[in-house]
């Protein structure tokens, strides 16, 4: 995988790419949990949240980067 | 002797927990600010970003007490950087050759943005004035070097979004204060109001003075519910999934708040006119609907899950409603026979049967929005819920069409002022200049006192211009690297932080932050030239104290002229309720009346002035309450003919009341009183033609007697107010006379 992707001669990563991807496969997974009810269940709500985002995106990037 | 100081001292012992509870929330606070700036100045370094201090000053202006409105303003914020990025990207493209051109249509897009920010609500209106100065921001740096035009605008969307994403994350994980928990809190204390209010209506033992009180904390607490709400929704996937119960939350408190007003007057009215029969009475079924309203414990509920109670107290009230009409009927001493009804005072008795006729209706009319009110609240205690597909409507946001225009306008031939002179004078600040004059002019235009607003923010610049030269001649030449200059940093930014997170100091606060760190302009390797950040500082007061006299001199805000726009804008809601397709009418009419009223009200100076206003806002809603259900009960075909007398009663009363007061809008108010009294009377006279009973009653004509009624009801009060408005203004003048 290039780490670098061009479109009409603007250079961006593909970091930018996976981490929407991962934005919206996170948004799903969020409500998916939220209606399930997982959020009362857990002691730091938005730091739970927080490294979740961050491992989904990490790990998605590790897969592209490795 | 001791237990007095006991007492005492026990009060300021729990009046210092309080202040230090408070204080302790906002130390908090200012600790998250400053967090996430040095979080955001630390990876902006380590990034090679060109201004580190933008980042950080996107963190302070994103700083706010709860993490759901971080996350609001922060995604209003990246939205408007990204639209402004890229109208700046082309204006650029488009104009790059034509500097009047450009400065032009800069010009044109603060204007518009200005105009679209007054017409919006909280971060809304923020992320269009952002949307307006971000141009400016980009678009001019961007024009001197056009070749690096497509950089400056990555560079800047990346800081803001780097500033966002450090202000989110912290904010939302350092000991956080999340909108969710105080949006529960909210709607449980809005639900417990609520049903105080009831009671003191029903029973009509509260002053008039404090149903008044209680009626402007609703107005305030709705927008604060609907605020939260908002923030609610980018904070908490619960509260998100809940949005469209939560808008019929806010809605059916506003409907129902303004009925349980109607029913008072109502009351008023009997006892004032002698019909204490008819009190009497309903007296037995007010006290069964209250204690419907309570749960077991005979307290409000406290949460949803009590809600539950009250629903099926509520449906079961409902249920047995014809058993309780018929023992209301009882109470009434009801003419025997016949002979009875040709005695004098029979006239009065069947005035009797009629006002309990409406009574009835309309408490029937009140129990069934408590019910439905009652019932959402208890829908709330669980992610789902059959509920949701019913929908909610949104707020609405109402503001004088003129006065947006003026926004837009002012803020434009501001900028185009300060561009003018920049480019008459070759100032080299004057940039600085032009950019602090929009963001003045757009980001102000909904405080109802802006120059105030901005002479505060100007006295934050002037701290943190000292805060700034002190720091960068004397702190930062000794130290040396990331880690020193932060722990040189720190106190000053303290300052700013804690200024910020006061809610009495926050412009002075903002000011402050943005004014330090804009000025100090952390770099790499720093560049003292002291010379550069003089100029700078000077061309950014000057620039904020032409945007302040703009205020006050170019179209002001809160003249005469101006607080009689916003009246008349708010009592011409009354031609939607006379004209407005009617679905879903009652929540548009009541949402836009209150924030109207709101801006109405908070445009008064005095606190006589804000009781006038408040209690003008609650004969409007009743009016207008009365002419949607004129509307409504017109459309059934069995009262055909009344249709044409009760569409040009409508249009009389309709223009009498949104008349400008000066002028003869008494004797038009008295006149479209009389004319809605000569209907009532004609259908109580058809009433009355047979005695009317609990068998016989007619329903649908009942039900338009009493929406007449409760029409002249406000007729009558705005016509007192609008005499009493009168008297006291005479008195002024006499006052005045005499002392000269």
């Amino acid at each position: 995988m290039p780490r670098e992707l061009e479109f009409q001669g603007i250079f961006f990563p593909t970091l930018l790419i996976i981490l929407i991807i991962a934005a919206a496969i996170y948004w799903l997974l969020d409500g998916v949990l939220a209606r399930a009810g997982l959020y009362r269940h857990v002691w730091h709500a938005s730091l739970f949240r927080v490294c979740l985002f961050v491992c989904l995106f990490s790990a998605l990037g590790l897969m592209f980067y490795d | 002797m001791s237990i007095s100081s006991n007492l005492r001292s026990s009060a300021i012992a729990s009046a210092w927990r309080a202040v230090a509870r408070e204080e302790f929330a906002y130390w908090l606070q200012a600790l998250r600010t400053m967090t996430a700036m040095l979080l955001a100045l630390a990876i902006a370094f380590r990034l090679d970003l060109s201004s580190p201090s933008s980042a950080a000053v996107t963190v302070a202006v994103i700083s706010l007490p709860q993490s759901g409105m971080v996350l609001e303003k922060s995604f209003y914020r990246l939205l408007a950087t990204l639209g402004g990025g890229l109208l700046a990207l082309l204006l650029v493209a488009v104009f790059a050759q034509q500097r009047d051109l450009f400065i032009a249509m800069v010009a044109l897009w603060v204007g518009v943005c200005a105009a679209f920010s007054t017409w919006f609500r909280s971060f809304q209106s923020y992320g269009w004035a952002l949307a307006g100065y971000t141009v400016c921001l980009i678009g001019f740096p961007a024009y001197e070097h056009a070749d690096r035009a497509f950089d400056i605008v990555v560079d800047r969307v990346s800081i803001v979004a780097l500033g966002i994403l450090c202000g989110g994350v912290v904010n939302a994980t350092l000991f956080p204060r999340s909108s969710s928990s105080s949006l529960v809190q909210s709607v449980r204390r809005s639900f417990r109001d609520f049903t105080s209010f009831v009671q003191a209506a029903l029973q009509g033992y509260a002053a008039r003075a404090e149903l008044q009180k209680t009626q402007q904390q609703f107005l305030h607490d709705i927008v604060a519910l609907e605020t939260t709400r908002a923030s609610s929704f980018f904070e908490d996937p619960e509260s998100r999934i809940r949005t469209p119960r939560l808008r019929r939350f806010i809605s059916q408190f506003m409907v129902a708040s303004t009925t349980a007003h109607a029913i008072n007057r109502l009351r008023e009215n009997l006892t004032a006119r002698g019909m204490f029969d008819v009190v009497a009475a309903l007296k037995p079924l007010h006290d069964i609907f209250q204690r419907a309203l309570h749960t077991e414990r005979d307290e409000p509920p406290s949460a949803a899950a009590e809600a539950v109670i009250v629903v099926r107290q509520l449906e079961q009230l409902l249920a047995e409603w014809d058993a309780h009409v018929q023992t209301a009927w009882a109470l009434l001493p009801e003419p025997a026979s016949i002979e009875q009804i040709a005695e004098p005072g029979a006239e009065q008795g069947a005035q009797q049967c009629v006002e309990l006729a409406s009574g009835l209706l309309l408490l029937r009319e009140f129990i069934e929005e408590a019910r439905d009110f009652a019932e959402t609240y208890a829908e709330l205690r669980t992610p789902r819920s059959a509920l949701d597909r019913l929908g909610g409507a949104a707020a609405v946001a109402r503001a004088d069409r003129l006065a947006t225009l003026i926004a837009g306008l002012r803020a434009a031939l501001v900028l185009s002022g300060v561009c003018i002179f920049w480019i008459a004078s070759a100032w080299p600040d004057g940039f600085s200049a032009a950019l602090l004059s929009a963001v003045v002019c757009t980001l102000f235009v909904n405080a109802p006192l802006p120059t105030q607003a901005v002479w505060q923010m100007v006295r934050g610049f002037a701290l943190g211009f000292v805060a700034a030269i002190i720091c960068f001649t004397f702190v930062l030449p000794a130290m040396d690297g990331l880690l020193l200059m932060i722990v040189g940093l720190v106190p000053f930014l303290m300052v700013g932080t804690y200024l910020l997170a006061r809610p009495q100091t926050a412009g002075l606060g903002s000011g402050y932050c943005m004014m330090f760190l804009v000025s100090l302009a952390i770099t790499e390797t720093m560049q003292y030239d002291v010379v550069g950040l003089l100029n700078g500082g000077i061309a950014q007061i000057v620039g904020v104290v032409v945007a302040a006299l703009a205020f006050s001199v170019l179209f002001p805000t809160n003249t005469a002229w101006h607080r009689r726009r916003v009246e008349r804008t708010l009592w011409r809601e009354l031609t939607r309720a006379r004209r407005a397709p009617l679905t879903d009418l009652r929540h548009r009419f009541e949402s836009g009346v209150r924030d109207l009223s709101l801006q109405f009200i908070n445009l008064a100076t005095s606190e006589a002035t804000r009781r006038q206003r408040v209690l003008a806002g609650m004969i409007l809603l009743e009016a207008g309450r009365a002419i949607i259900a004129l509307r409504d009960i017109s459309r059934n075909a069995e009262l055909a003919i009344f249709d044409s007398a009760i569409a040009a009663l409508l249009d009389t009363a309709v223009d009498a009341l949104i008349a400008p007061p000066e002028d003869r809008a008494i004797d038009l108010i008295a006149a479209a009183e009389s004319s809605v009294q000569a209907l009532r009377l004609q259908i109580e006279g058809a009433l009355s033609a047979t005695v009317p009973t609990a068998a016989t009653v007619q329903q649908d004509l009942i039900a338009l007697r009493t929406a007449l009624q409760l029409l002249q009801l406000a007729l009558a009060e705005r016509k007192n107010q609008l005499a009493d408005m009168r008297e006291n203004n005479a008195g002024e003048k006499v006052r005045h006379a005499a002392r000269a």
